[in-house]
């Protein structure tokens, strides 16, 4: 991961888990400036980027104390900070600076400076001014415009000089109330330009949803050269530039490739095929390489050496990455570092810029086909493809040159959970044999699950996985295939009895078919939820259950079949009458990852007629 | 341009302390390295043959990790050294504790790789202080020492000054993080921690160090030891059936305490547990005298020091009472609340004792001028010491004869078993005659003259306020049994009135009256009832304004009035959340329309102390078509109740309930027009036995079919051996939420 994007996302949920903003807030920004100016040094000939942030606070209803926090990191730093209340410079706020902590990273250049800031009574305001430095106009990226507080006005104004070429490129503007300017400052020989947005709602997080730069106005900044009397600065003018950069960073690593082709030909002895040698390589990183989060300044770009990697078994995306490509480079196959933006990500390579960018993976050339392995992804098969990274342009490396494409989507069909249950009908229970399958990122998911949890109690929590923690869903005789052997399905089969699932009444049986209800509560709240909603991965969900009809008995009722097909999802549950036998077949299918909030309310409708399916019985009748 | 004199003096002397910083900082890392080679090579000399073992027995070989060793070892010396604390010079005592955590773990999956492979610490921490032209000396370090030992025997020694990273590097204060290198499945990690603290002229109290000898893992050796000064002094205590700490003294008359323990098996079910007094363990406290510690300077004493607490209590209370520690203040006001001090003659007692306890509860329930409006606060807890003191100092002002009592919750240690002065709970009983009998201050919902379900049956110490004496004046301490509710003085009752929807018969409309009694109502009252409400009904119940109200009628105090109404009128909108999430965790999904809800009763008055509340809502799925028909999930109106699982089916350890209580439901169900019940009579079920019971009984009456439920546990205590008796009423409970009725269309 890389940092700009990294502290980007730091800042924006940090910022909203302090304040935690609320629809109806007591607390706005009433005003706010955000003013950016840039500064030649020719002593360093070094461009920087001096920041001046004044936000006003007002209190609606009631006195309170508010979180303020500003992040800094190795690349940017906090120069004066000032806090007013009511106007009077309140000297008894002293700000500290401390490591910043996030889960899931183990160690980032990422620190904060905190204080409380008190907002005295209903009405007062209370100030916050910050002085920022960019020492390095790469990492300048992007300003966003909303704030964890409502906002009432703000002005975000950058003096461009004539020597400073950049490009703005205003995102997620549509539907908000903002006003542009622009103005040639002849003293500055600069072009100070103006926005001005009023009237904003505060930043919500929702779960699965779009990340800030689909959603939240901003304006991504593209620092493309500096013009200065020392020469030119070339940042991200093009491509070629960020790339040549990136390449700066890869070239010269300093591996000891002795150590590495020594561990690859352990790794691989006794295989023969060039292909099981790839696997057995990616799954070895798997199986022995821990992924742990640095994120450290130019180490936030710059992969660690692949026998670093290889003698901690552990690293970051880059630092597998890294290993990744080396190892199978020891044993002449041809991979190579591969530059990409998860999904979370709007941007692609149009806008060279570090914001584009915050993952790396290994691309294989094998065979005349491309490859993508991506070591962070700890249980996934060869040729498969997380959701995150499927569709995402990437950057090959190709010596001072760079191959740049895509990393191809997959369907649905990547992914299968797909259940088949044998059953009869014991007294009021149901009983028989069920075997299961899964494959893609949902075998990805179950192995990670199951490796979460202690193997003492792994058995435990597979049952009730399986049972859907339904207590009367008892499971015996469980087999299964390895969960370490990531390039083949996920097999397993058990004895399954499920108490209670058959009423019986006189001479009537009724039988609750379906003990999974995939989905049946999965419904939207159509005022609440403000985002679309992105499934973590595509889905392809298949349940058969074969059901032998007791001798006498005949089906008189059967819940009406559904099936609801369009671009975005299908579900499919049907029963069919055989001579003995009753079939069931469900069929729920997630084509499209991102569901358009436009598409909930068919969604909702969709969902209801599977959960009218689940509620509904089928009655047997004894002849 | 030349430098004036003063200025090139200033940027020397800058210049000179620049580089003796950087210098010193230098010294400080060289000298942090060369002792951290030597910890290493101490703990590497000192090392049991425990942290040798690679093997792990065959009935661990399923466990996640197994701690092969763990070492916990405690050093501490004090040492008199001249220093420069004034003018004169002087002497300063230094105190040193160096304590060290050594673990050797093999790890046997990735759940226990993921938390073992990350160290943290605080390498060091500095807080010095200057004093004339010496510094007093108050620093922590830590080093740190690992090693991953391969399953074939490989060595690999971490590094920690190559490997680490620090979160916090100023000279003040270092914090650092490692993520132990070569580290996979099937590894043994061999850590230690050491921390070395160095103080001048301050000694403190250490512990209690408590050492239980049950851990998420197995371990196959521990051994505690503590190497302490001469002058130093310890208490100690080992509890639930483990050997006692072994003390000696060397040749120099320092103290030497150590434990070792072998194959200890890992924690088993909590369920219905009181692990302090299930579970062994050992506890420490030691120092250089001061408060907090039993033993005098050279000595060891071993507790429980039941004897010395009996005295240090009455002694504390004494003193307390003696210098002010007594809260007057409900005094007048009660007078007034009762029509003068005259009156007070011919009141009862209980009225006195009422209107005391409602007073102590309001102002400790406190106010909302600082827009904390939250009901968070339901939860805190009281100040039990100085509250019984003073309500026993004002009983006895009208001549109410009163004991303090001094007792320990059911979940730590009994009250003959505690280790420290500050374990005690303290309430007071009334005598004189009083209906309201206990006063308990754990809990602001808790009525007065009511047992605090934690305290039932417990072992308590009476120490009876002798009328005679302004001071406070007491009897010698008494032992006593505290008594325990009946089943009947706690119970829940559910009244649930069943619709279904006409248009949809899968939609069922329950009108849900809840009502608890003693034990049984807090939880829901912490849960359901605003701040706002609290106080107003504490204030109530001394006729007293809300807060609120009285700061508006005040010029001065009127905008915070008003700004905290604004914020408890917020607050107020989260009731409806607060009401669906009650639905939510009785009935395991969320109501598919919240229609109404209500408090009735907030059960804070004696006179009414039920707590009642009713909730209209709809649910779906608890109706399924099949057919013409409909099947009614009727057992799930009694909502979620999970069977016991396999493992913990069999169970070794005694049974720690909540309290004797019992669980009444009702269901009056009307079946639609147009259909019969049918399973009725199946939904009669009994299971009875001497500690619990199970009874359900159904009837069909024209369109209304009646269900009564009702489920009894006797006693808060069952011995182990009957739990398979509490397991056939749990289990008839579990399978009664399995129970359908058939909704028959006519024909």
């Amino acid at each position: 991961m890389k940092k700009t994007l990294f502290t980007l996302i730091l800042l924006i949920g940090f910022m909203q888990l302090a304040s935690a903003s609320e629809k109806d807030s007591n607390v706005v920004i009433s005003n706010a400036r955000d003013i950016y100016r840039f500064d030649y040094s020719k002593k360093d000939n070094a461009v920087r980027i001096m920041q001046e942030m004044t936000t006003t606070y007002q209190c609606l209803h009631y006195r309170t104390v508010i979180p303020i926090a500003e992040f800094y990191d190795s690349r940017t730093t906090i120069d004066n900070v000032k806090a007013y209340v009511d106007g009077d410079k309140a000297k008894y706020i002293v700000p500290k600076y401390e490591y910043y902590s996030i889960d899931n990273i183990f160690y980032s250049d990422a620190h904060v400076c905190y204080f409380s800031l008190p907002l005295e009574k209903k009405g007062s305001t209370s100030e916050v001014y910050f002085e920022k430095t960019i020492t390095d106009p790469r990492y300048f990226t992007s300003i966003y415009f909303n704030e964890a507080y409502p906002l009432a006005s703000k002005t975000i104004s950058i003096s461009i000089p004539k020597w400073m070429k950049l490009e703005l490129k205003e995102l997620n503007f549509a539907g908000k109330d903002i006003k542009k300017t622009v103005e040639y400052n002849s003293r500055e020989d600069a072009d100070i330009i103006t926005y001005t947005i009023r009237n904003s709602a505060a930043l919500e997080k929702e779960g699965h949803s779009p990340g800030n730069s689909y959603t939240e106005p901003h304006l991504l900044v593209l620092c493309k050269y500096a013009d200065v009397p020392e020469g030119k600065i070339t940042y991200f003018n093009t491509l070629d530039d960020q790339y040549a950069w990136y390449h700066s960073l890869t070239k010269d690593l300093g591996n000891n490739t002795a150590i590495i082709k020594a561990k690859a030909q352990e790794i691989t002895a006794g295989i023969p095929g060039d292909l099981d040698k790839i696997k057995k390589i990616f799954y070895w990183m798997h199986d022995n390489i821990r992924y742990i989060a640095f994120e450290d300044g130019i180490a936030g770009f710059k992969p660690e050496i692949a026998d670093e990697v290889l003698r901690k078994k552990y690293g970051d995306c880059k630092g597998m990455a890294h290993l990744t490509k080396e190892l199978l480079k020891s044993l002449g196959y041809d991979a190579r570092l591969c530059w990409i933006g998860t999904n979370h990500i709007a941007y692609d390579y149009s806008t060279p810029s570090i914001a584009v960018d915050n993952h790396m993976i290994t691309a294989l050339i094998f065979s005349g086909k491309t490859y993508f392995l991506d070591a962070t992804e700890n249980y996934i098969g060869f040729n498969e493809y997380a959701e995150r990274i499927q569709g995402r342009e990437v950057l090959i490396e190709d010596g001072e040159k760079y191959i740049h494409t895509k990393v191809p989507s997959t369907t649905f069909q990547q992914n299968l959970d797909a259940e088949k249950l044998e059953l009869v009908i014991v007294g009021t229970d149901l009983s028989g044999t069920v075997s299961r399958e899964w494959k893609g990122e949902e075998k990805e998911y179950i192995i990670t699950q199951l490796n979460a949890i202690k193997k003492e109690n792994s058995n435990d929590a597979f049952i009730r996985f399986l049972s859907k923690g339904n207590k009367d869903y008892t499971i015996s005789n469980l087999t299964g295939s390895s969960t370490s052997d990531y390039d083949k399905p996920l097999n397993i089969k058990y004895k399954m009895q499920l108490a209670h699932a058959v009423s019986s009444f006189g001479n009537e049986l009724y039988v609750d078919i379906d003990y999974r209800k995939d989905l049946g509560e999965f419904i939207f709240d159509l005022k609440e939820r403000e985002h679309d909603y992105w499934f973590s991965f595509k889905m392809n969900t298949q349940l058969e259950v074969q059901l032998d009809i007791p001798a006498g008995y005949a089906v008189t009722a059967m819940p009406p079949n559904v099936s609801v097909k369009n671009d975005d999802y299908e579900f499919t549950a049907m029963l069919t009458k055989l001579p003995t036998k009753l079939v069931y077949h469900k069929s729920i299918i997630v084509k499209n990852s991102r569901l358009d909030k436009a598409r909930f309310g068919q969604w909702n409708d969709d969902i209801g007629k599977l959960k009218a399916f689940y509620n509904e019985q089928i009655v047997l009748i004894k002849k | 341009m030349a430098l004036n004199m003063n200025q090139y003096l200033l940027k020397t002397v800058c210049l000179l302390l620049i580089s003796s910083i950087s210098l010193a900082q230098t010294k400080d890392e060289i000298k942090y390295k060369e002792r951290a080679a030597e910890v290493q090579q101490e703990i590497a000399q000192n090392a049991d043959k425990a942290f040798a073992v690679t093997e792990i027995p065959e009935k661990y070989k399923n466990e996640s990790a197994v701690i092969i060793a763990r070492s916990f070892e405690v050093t501490n010396s004090a040492k008199r050294r001249f220093k420069m604390v004034s003018i004169f010079g002087g002497s300063v005592k230094q105190y040193s504790y160096f304590t060290t955590l050594r673990e050797r773990v093999s790890i046997s999956d990735k759940s226990a790789l993921e938390e073992f492979s990350t160290l943290n610490y605080k390498k060091v921490v500095d807080n010095s202080v200057r004093v004339y032209f010496s510094k007093l000396i108050n620093t922590s370090k830590t080093y740190i020492g690992a090693r991953v030992i391969k399953p074939g025997g490989k060595i690999t020694e971490i590094n920690p000054s190559e490997e680490e990273v620090l979160t916090r590097n100023s000279d003040k204060a270092k914090e650092g993080k490692i993520a132990i290198p070569d580290l996979q499945v099937g590894d043994i990690l061999d850590y230690y921690i050491r921390i070395e603290e160095l103080m001048e002229d301050q000694t403190e109290l250490r512990g209690p160090d408590v050492f239980f000898l049950r851990d998420d893992y197995p371990i196959m050796y521990y051994n505690v030891k503590y190497f302490l000064d001469k002058n130093c002094a310890a208490d100690i205590m080992s509890m639930n059936g483990v050997k006692e700490i072994q003390s000696t003294k060397t040749e120099d008359r320092d103290i030497v305490l150590e434990f070792t323990e072998t194959d200890l098996p890992k924690i088993s079910s909590t369920f219905w547990t009181s692990q302090s007094r299930q579970i062994p363990y050992h506890v420490i406290r030691y120092g250089f005298p001061v408060a907090g510690i039993v033993a005098k300077a050279g000595m060891v004493k071993t507790g429980p020091f039941t004897f010395t607490y009996k005295m240090n209590l009455k002694d504390m209370f004494f003193a307390s009472g003696a210098n002010g520690g007594v809260d007057f203040s409900p005094k007048k006001s009660m007078e007034e609340y009762y029509g003068g001090k005259k009156a007070m003659k011919d009141l009862p007692v209980d009225s006195i004792v009422n209107y005391l306890y409602n007073y102590y509860h309001w102002v400790g329930y406190g106010s909302f001028t600082n827009m904390d409006v939250s009901n968070e606060r339901n939860y805190n807890s009281m100040n039990w010491f100085r509250l019984s003191l003073s309500f026993s100092e004002l009983l006895h002002e009208y001549g109410i004869e009163n004991d303090i009592i001094f007792t320990s919750s059911r979940y730590a240690p009994k009250v003959s078993d505690l280790f420290s002065l500050g374990d005690y709970h303290a309430m007071v009983r009334v005598n004189s005659g009083a209906r309201l009998k206990w006063i308990c201050f754990n809990d602001f919902f808790q009525n007065p003259g009511q047992l605090a379900a934690i305290y039932q049956g417990e072992e308590a110490f009476q120490m009876a306020r002798l009328l005679k004496g302004k001071w406070p004046n007491y009897k010698g301490m008494e032992d006593i049994t505290l008594p325990v509710a009946k089943s009947s003085e706690n119970v829940l009752t559910e009244n649930l009135k069943v619709n279904f929807n006409k248009d949809n018969l899968q939609l069922i409309n329950i009108e849900r009256v809840c009502s608890a009694t003693g034990s049984m109502k807090q939880g829901d009252q912490k849960k359901l009832l605003l701040a706002e409400d609290v106080e107003a009904n504490f204030a109530a119940l001394i006729d007293k304004e809300k807060i609120t109200d009285k700061l508006a009628e005040k010029k001065k105090t009127k905008d915070k009035a008003a700004e905290s109404q604004a914020a408890l009128d917020k607050e107020r909108l989260k009731q409806t959340d607060y009401f669906k999430e009650d639905i939510k965790d009785q009935y395991d999904q969320d109501p598919k329309e919240l229609i109404s809800y209500g408090i009735q009763s907030n059960g804070f008055s004696i006179y009414d102390s039920m707590f009642k509340y009713t909730e209209t809502f709809t649910m779906e799925n608890f109706v399924k078509k099949a057919g013409n028909n409909f099947i009614f999930d009727v057992g799930k109106l009694m909502g979620v109740y999970k069977k016991t699982e396999e493992k913990e089916r069999n169970r070794t350890l005694d049974i720690y309930m909540p309290s004797a209580r019992t669980f009444i439901y009702s269901f009056n169900i009307t079946i639609p027009d147009g259909y019969i019940a049918k399973g009725v009579e199946e939904l009669n079920k009994k299971v009875e036995n001497e500690i619990a019971s199970f009874v359900s009984t159904a009837q069909s009456d024209s369109n209304i079919v009646t269900v009564m439920l009702t489920r009894t546990y006797n006693n808060n205590y069952e011995p182990a051996a009957n739990w398979p008796k509490l397991l056939a009423v749990m289990d008839a409970a579990s399978d009664f939420t399995g129970m359908k009725l058939l909704l028959e269309k006519k024909k």
